[in-house]
């Protein structure tokens, strides 16, 4: 598994992959917290980003923590084609050659995956707070509290659960690039799901809001505005990671490789 | 080094991906390298392979595929410069491999197969899309690899190609053998021919006329001159030539052409399989 992380590191973790995601990275913690500093409502808000959550403890990362909630899709739609684009393109078959053990190679390359989004991650919370000092003043937010060591608390907090998030999403995306085989369908059925079929149904349906996993991984990464407890959240994430590993496992395990 | 032909939908490239881990055999059994085909982790190790075609990731160049599977593989990564200059590739290596020329990514995709220093390599259609000029590179790089003494398994539907750097050959059909051991071995078509033409068109029937009366059945060829081609039936070719030679001589007919028709290999496997050899 190591061989593999190492390897599928090496292949992200080039000057060119870092030359256009952390500027990217950069842009859109800068913007989505300017958005959320301009439109905070006042009151309390009981998670949401209000102008009192902001001024308090944490509040300099609230909103990009927030807005990372936008991302899912994106995320989604990464490691589908990241799955499903190996798959097709003869690229697994090639790095089978050279490690045949098919869940080692699979657990190592999607850890390899989910360190640089813990990278970005934490290159996203940096400029999020950053950007925030900036914004602040101009929008009369508070920043007094933004360093006492309740604040850096939460973001420790706040930072693992973005990276668990991102880790959810990479693992769905997985499976259906690894389902599909093909990036274009793959994208196709996970846009269609992320977007309207789970948004739709999330807001007609208690019984989706309840268990659909996007849904639920929203709620655990801004756990005040939670329909799903927190406890019972991570016990329903828990059990979708288990089956779509398993499923995972069972289905790199036995299928042939014939592209 | 043994070639691995068949029509197509014959399952070579079934074969080799069985050899390799990547297809499950349905039944049968088999070894490699002396272990069995059912835990291919204990010999994947010691084999280098190309099959189906290279495929790298486009945005990393030929060195950085090679690191990137020698880090995946474990290999040496002190191999990389030898196995780049080995296919040619050193002075290219820090292109992108989307740039490179179809004959460029064969070349890549042998000398992966090599990162690991293997007893075994297996080549699936190595000179696949290739030009004339590339695929003598191709089979002199294959000879080359044979000759550091690895054994060398290679598919091919260009059979000329085989023929000229295996020695050991291997003929399927429907997922069925139809023939394994030496390429000099392998049954001629139909145990060869003579080729013969007069220097007048007169003397055309005659000929034909002395051969019957030699108990041999001629095939005429239509043309101005036409050619006549005998089977051979198992005799002596080159005795049968100089024989018939003396008799037309004495019959007055002046032979403009007289040789002795070798099988092509493909003629040869032709023969075994009964339709077009393609991959």
């Amino acid at each position: 598994m190591i061989h593999a992380l190492r390897a599928e590191w090496m292949r992200l973790a080039r000057p060119r992959t870092f030359a256009w995601v952390l500027p990217l990275t950069v842009i859109y913690a800068a913007v989505i917290t300017y958005v959320m500093m301009a439109n905070a409502a006042p009151g309390p808000g009981g998670g949401a980003v209000t102008a009192f959550a902001l001024s308090r403890d944490g509040g300099g990362i609230l909103s990009v923590v927030s807005g990372a909630a936008f991302a899912s899709v994106l995320l989604l739609a990464v490691f589908v084609g990241l799955s499903a684009g190996t798959m097709a393109r003869g690229t697994w078959r090639a790095a089978l050659l050279h490690q045949p053990r098919r869940l080692s190679l699979a657990a190592g390359t999607y850890a390899a995956q989910v360190l640089l989004i813990a990278l970005l991650a934490a290159v996203l919370l940096a400029a999020g707070l950053v950007s925030a000092y900036a914004i602040a003043p101009s929008h009369g937010v508070d920043t007094s509290a933004w360093m006492s060591l309740e604040s850096w608390r939460m973001t420790g907090e706040d930072y693992v659960r973005i990276v668990a998030f991102a880790a959810g999403w990479g693992l769905l995306g997985t499976l259906v690039g690894v389902l599909t085989r093909s990036v274009a369908v793959g994208l196709g059925l996970a846009i269609l799901w992320a977007g309207p079929i789970e948004n739709i149904l999330g807001d007609q349906l208690s019984v989706m809001r309840h268990w659909s996993p996007g849904l639920v991984l929203r709620d655990m990464l801004v756990p005040g505005s939670a329909v799903v407890p927190e406890p019972r959240a991570a016990l329903v994430l828990a059990a979708y990671a288990l089956v779509v590993v398993l499923v995972l496992a069972v289905v790199l395990r036995r299928r042939d490789v014939t592209a | 080094m043994t070639g691995l032909v068949g029509p197509n939908g014959a399952g070579k490239t079934t074969i080799m991906a069985m050899l390799l881990g990547l297809v499950r055999p349905t039944d049968g059994t088999g070894r490699v390298l002396g272990h069995d085909l059912g835990d291919p982790t204990a010999y994947l190790h010691r084999v280098g392979a190309l099959i189906e075609g290279p495929a790298f990731f486009p945005g990393l160049s030929g060195r950085q595929s090679l690191e990137h599977l020698a880090l995946l593989g474990g290999h040496d990564p002190a191999r990389i410069p030898g196995v780049l200059e080995l296919v040619g590739l050193d002075e290219r290596e820090g292109d992108a491999f989307r740039s490179y020329s179809l004959g460029m990514k064969q070349r890549l995709g042998i000398a992966a197969s090599l990162l690991g220093d293997p007893d075994l390599v297996i080549l699936d259609e190595p000179t696949n899309g290739v030009d004339p000029a590339g695929m003598r590179d191709i089979r002199a790089m294959i000879r080359r690899i044979a000759s550091e003494g690895r054994s060398v398994l290679v598919s091919s539907h260009l059979l000329a190609e085989l023929e000229a750097v295996c020695d050991h050959l291997v003929v399927i059909n429907r997922g069925g053998l139809q023939y394994e051991g030496d390429l000099a071995s392998l049954p001629t078509a139909a145990g060869g021919s003579l080729s013969l033409r007069t220097l007048r068109a007169a003397d055309a029937p005659r000929l034909v006329e002395l051969l019957r009366n030699q108990g041999l059945e001629a095939a005429v060829d239509a043309g101005d001159i036409p050619t006549l081609r005998v089977d051979l039936g198992g005799l002596a070719g080159a005795q049968l030539a100089a024989d018939l030679n003396d008799r037309a001589h004495a019959a007055g007919i002046t032979l403009s052409e007289l040789h002795e028709n070798h099988d092509s290999l493909e003629d040869r496997v032709l023969a075994l399989v009964g339709e077009g050899v393609r991959s």
